[in-house]
This record gives structure tokens, C-alpha cells and sequence, in this order.
């Protein structure tokens, strides 16, 4: 799974977002290190709404602007649960091999 | 910063790289989300966000298939030509190429005399199993054995000095098989390009491409078409079948689909023409019966989906 992906499915795993909140949360929870622009983040949600990880979840109109919230879906967050558990395996064995305290994470 | 702000029409006017659709359900959206993480007083876009957005679109075009774009006329025009073609290449290669004759003077063990290299076997016998695999309806089957097709002469003319092989044929053949090839993969496939055509249309499309392309050996070894009634009688008679799909929408793009390989292979011809003083008549008359029968029956076959497709109202696609 790509960073900008993951970063998606982790902002909406908290609960429904609309655009701009989806690229500040995936700024905050990189802790500021990765800043989706608005073709990247729209291109991920394009194709993550064809693979069924997430959807539109409803629109409201906030000063005569349409705003549109996404969700995640029960694929996506079966898919967002798979690679959290590969990347903490990941850590786990890299950390016990640098001897880093908590290494069996 | 308001959505009508010259900041604003900068971003509408790279959003039109994006398609239709989701322009439609996204670019104001984008907007917004641009417009709220611009800098006060900004009134040019980034560099980083304009190469962004542009990239965002070149991923979401690849992305997607035509099918997926919800035109149903270049879908059909697709489909249509992805079973069309192979059934060209297929009767020439029967016919203009002689693989009818040279295998049975191969098969009865007649004298080797004219008998091809292997090279030109294969650029032959390949246009076969493509138009078999296009009439079972298999869809990416077709695509690879077409691209297979399309490579082998190419191979032939730029590897093997003495391939038996014109160099312009050559390139209308890959340029065939590249658009057989691009067809199946891009388009629901020969399957339905075979439900449009129906069973006479398929049948009709073997005969008539056999026939023409037979004209067209004819007129090869006569030396030129003279007065040929055939090849005359041909090419009036896909010309006004060619005029007439011109009003039906998957007509018009199955012209522009058989007019890749077509044109350049026409402007190549009429120069060819006006260099051959002794057979003025025969090079376009060659292309006429090759190319305006494939119109001609791709042409009836748009036009009798456009007529089902008024009749059965087709549910909006997801």
C-alpha cells in the first residue's frame, strides 16, 4: 500500500472527512512530513473509490459551496488492518535486529 | 478568496485536463480544497500544484478503460473494430498474400518454385489465428496475438535482410495489427463486436473482405485495375455507405479508427501513383478495395447498434 493511500484510510478511519480535511489530517498523522496537493489526493480517491475502500458518504452545503464527506468501507478498513499489521511486523523485525529497545513491538 | 477570483478561473482552466465525468463530480470540489490551501492574496497557481493537478489527470485517464468512460459509442466503435480487422488481415492474408495457394503447392509437394521463407510464413499464417480467436470472442486473447502479429514483420524487415516482404506492407500490417491489438484490449472485444455485427453481419464481413481483397490480388498480378467493373463497383458503393455512417455517432469513430492505418497508407500510395506512370489507377484502386470494404461493413454494424440502441433504453452506468 502507498503512503498517500494509507494516509487516506487512516484519516477516515476516525470518522467521515471532506476534502480539505482529509489533506490536513493526512498532514497531521504524517506529522507534517507528507502533504498531499489536491491532484494526488483527488487521483487517490478516484482510484480508491473503484477498488470499493471508500465512498461518498453524504454532501452538505456550507456558505453556497457543495462540500462532499468520503467514509471508509469495511473493505477498507480490512485492507488499512492488513498493512498495519505487515508494517508493525516490518518494525518489530528491524528493531530487534538494531537491538532497539522494543523490539518486540 | 472567492470562487470567482482570477485564482479560481486558473485552477477551472487546469481542472479541464481531468475528464468530463469527474470534473463534473469533483471540480468544484478541487476548487474549494485549492482555493482553501492557497496563501492570501495568491493569484497565480503554484508550480507544485499545477504539475499535480496535471499528473493527478494523466493517473486518472491511464486509469481508465473507454468502457469505464461511459461512451457507449466508442465502446461499440471499438468492440466493432477489434473483430473487424483481424477479419481483414485475415482475408489478406488468404488471398493478397497467397497463403491459399502456397500451402497447397506446400501440401501436394508441387515444385518450390515461389515458395516464401519462414519469415513470410509467419507474417501470413498469425493474421489467422487472431481472426479465429477474434470470431471465439476472446477478447485478450486477440490483443496479445495481434500485438504478436504486428511485431513479427516488424522483426522481419529490420532483422532479416532477405525477408520476402515489401516494406510498406509491412508497415500496414503493423499498423493493423497495432489497431486490432489497441481495439480488443481497450474495448468489451470481438464478443461484442459479433452481438452488433450478429451472425449475418460476421458473415457477410468474412465474404465480402475475401472477396475484395481477391479483387485486389487480381488487379496486383493483372498489373493494374484497367477498366476492373469489380474494383469500380467496390469502391463506389463503400464510399456512399462511408457518407452515410457519417451521421450515426460510433460510424464517425469507427471512420476515424480505420482511418489510422487508412490515411497514412493512402498519402503514401497517391505519391507512389503519381511516381508510376504506366499504372496510374491501380495503387489507390489497390487501397479501395482494401480499405472501404472494412468501412463498409463497420459502418453498417454502427448503424444498426445506433438503431437497437433507440430501441432498448440502456441503464446509466455506475
Amino acid at each position: 500500500m502507498r503512503e498517500p493511500t494509507f494516509l487516506i484510510l487512516t484519516a477516515l478511519a476516525a470518522g467521515e472527512q471532506h476534502g480539505y480535511g482529509i489533506m490536513t489530517d493526512a498532514e497531521r498523522i504524517s506529522g507534517g512530513r507528507v502533504r498531499l496537493r489536491a491532484g494526488t489526493l483527488y487521483a487517490a480517491l478516484d482510484r480508491l473509490r473503484s477498488e470499493g475502500l471508500i465512498d461518498i458518504s453524504h454532501e452538505v452545503v456550507v456558505d453556497a459551496r457543495l462540500r462532499r464527506y468520503y467514509r471508509i468501507t469495511d473493505e477498507g478498513r480490512r485492507q488499512l488492518a492488513a498493512e498495519v499489521s505487515r508494517l508493525r511486523a516490518n518494525a518489530a523485525a528491524a528493531a530487534k535486529r538494531l537491538g532497539l529497545a522494543g523490539g518486540a513491538l | 478568496v472567492s470562487g470567482n477570483d482570477p485564482l479560481a478561473r486558473r485552477y477551472r482552466r487546469l481542472l479541464a485536463a481531468y475528464p468530463a465525468d469527474h470534473r463534473r463530480l469533483h471540480g468544484e470540489e478541487m476548487v474549494d480544497v485549492l482555493l482553501a490551501s492557497a496563501r492570501p492574496g495568491q493569484r497565480w497557481p503554484r508550480l507544485a500544484d499545477a504539475a499535480d493537478l496535471l499528473a493527478g489527470a494523466l493517473r486518472i485517464r491511464l486509469r481508465r478503460r473507454p468502457d469505464r468512460a461511459g461512451d457507449p459509442a466508442w465502446r461499440d466503435a471499438l468492440a466493432v473494430v477489434s473483430l473487424v480487422v483481424p477479419l481483414l488481415m485475415l482475408a489478406g492474408s488468404l488471398t493478397v498474400f497467397g497463403v491459399l495457394g502456397f500451402t497447397v503447392r506446400a501440401l501436394t509437394g508441387a515444385p518450390a518454385y515461389g515458395l516464401p521463407g519462414p519469415w513470410y510464413w509467419a507474417i501470413a499464417l498469425a493474421p489467422v489465428a487472431v481472426a479465429l480467436l477474434a470470431l471465439l470472442g476472446l477478447r485478450r486473447s486477440v490483443a496479445l496475438a495481434a500485438l504478436v502479429t504486428g511485431t513479427i514483420p516488424f522483426v522481419a524487415v529490420f532483422a532479416v535482410s532477405d525477408a520476402h516482404f515489401p516494406s510498406f506492407g509491412a508497415w500496414l500490417w503493423i499498423d493493423f495489427a497495432m489497431l486490432a491489438a489497441v481495439a480488443a484490449w481497450l474495448s468489451p472485444g470481438p464478443r461484442r463486436g459479433r452481438e452488433i455485427l450478429h451472425w449475418w453481419g460476421t458473415g457477410g464481413a468474412i465474404v465480402m473482405l475475401l472477396v475484395s481483397t481477391a479483387v485486389v490480388r487480381r488487379v496486383v498480378d493483372g498489373g493494374g485495375p484497367g477498366r476492373s467493373l469489380p474494383v469500380l463497383l467496390i469502391t463506389v458503393v463503400a464510399a456512399m455507405t462511408a457518407g452515410a455512417c457519417l451521421t450515426s455517432r460510433a460510424g464517425r469513430r469507427v471512420l476515424v479508427l480505420l482511418a489510422i492505418p487508412g490515411l497514412p497508407a493512402l498519402a503514401f500510395l497517391l505519391t507512389l501513383t503519381g511516381m508510376t506512370a504506366d499504372w496510374p489507377l491501380a495503387i489507390p484502386s489497390v487501397l479501395a478495395a482494401l480499405y472501404f470494404p472494412a468501412v463498409l461493413v463497420v459502418c453498417l454494424a454502427a448503424l444498426a447498434a445506433r438503431a437497437r440502441g433507440t430501441r432498448r433504453k440502456v441503464p446509466p452506468e455506475a
